[in-house]
């Protein structure tokens, strides 16, 4: 009879449970992808980059009509705050 | 310039296929989740920068397990401390109850750290003596005779808890 018969028993019992913290953590593990997936997220990474550009094009337009609209004040018109509140806000 | 090639991919390959298996060993050998996870990303890390001298002349299953068992003997060298406190909250319910995991898991702990090496690779990977004997560089005969006391070991360890093995 194989002397650790039992002590085999006892640890194929108990080893899988053991483990099993370990690879639920690991679900992550990096695997390795496919073409599809090099060109999804290339794909993914031009459409970020086209909306980044497009807003700091919208910013950078309406940061020289907030600047011409400054130049055209005149501070000491009653207008002042109106136009003040309006150009805050494009600058919003 | 870093270029991604068939040695980088598999590379890649073996970290999918045992991270999982080299963090397992490393909590064995190191009785703690967390440390065993941080020393599993070192082993990978170190093995990967150290590709180019590994150069594929061996199995690269059988490199990273090497690797990472140095790593595990590193931070035993310099972590005295072998009594690890376990929460209960690390083990899992199963059919097995709790306290036979963190009782096997001490008397691991109990033992010296290469005939824990050597129990970890045979319960814990299932591995057969050949290959443990490739992994840790030792004729296939002694790990034998070495397996054989390791268990013994073990064995009166657990007697000692109780356990009728």
């Amino acid at each position: 009879m194989n002397e650790f018969k039992k002590l085999d028993q006892l640890m194929e019992r108990n080893v899988p449970a053991m483990s099993k913290t370990i690879s639920k953590k690991l679900i992550t593990a990096p695997k390795s992808r496919s073409w599809l997936g090099y060109g999804l997220s290339l794909g993914l990474c031009s459409l970020i980059t086209f909306f980044v550009l497009q807003h700091n094009h919208q910013i950078s337009v309406e940061s020289s009509d907030a600047i011409e609209e400054i130049l055209a004040w005149d501070v000491t018109s009653d207008e002042f705050s109106e136009d003040l509140e309006v150009t805050l806000a494009m600058l919003d | 310039m870093f270029r991604f090639g068939k040695t980088d991919k598999d590379f890649l390959d073996t970290y999918a296929s045992y991270s999982g298996s080299i963090q397992r060993t490393l909590k064995g050998i190191t009785g703690n989740d967390s440390v065993a996870e941080e020393l599993t990303q070192d082993a990978f890390i170190k093995a990967w920068k150290a590709l180019p001298e590994f150069g594929f002349r061996s199995s690269l299953k059988t490199w990273i397990y090497q690797v990472a068992l140095n790593v595990g003997r590193d931070w035993l060298r310099s972590h005295k401390v072998r009594n690890v406190e376990y929460s209960e909250e690390n083990f899992e319910e199963s059919e097995s109850s709790k306290q036979e995991q963190v009782d096997i898991q001490e008397a691991l702990l109990e033992l010296e750290d290469d005939v824990r090496e050597i129990l970890v690779l045979f319960y814990f990977e299932g591995m057969k003596q050949e290959e443990i004997s490739v992994i840790l560089k030792v004729p296939s005969g002694t790990i034998k005779s070495r397996l054989h006391s390791a268990r013994t070991k073990l064995k009166e360890l657990l007697l000692q808890k109780g356990y009728d093995v």
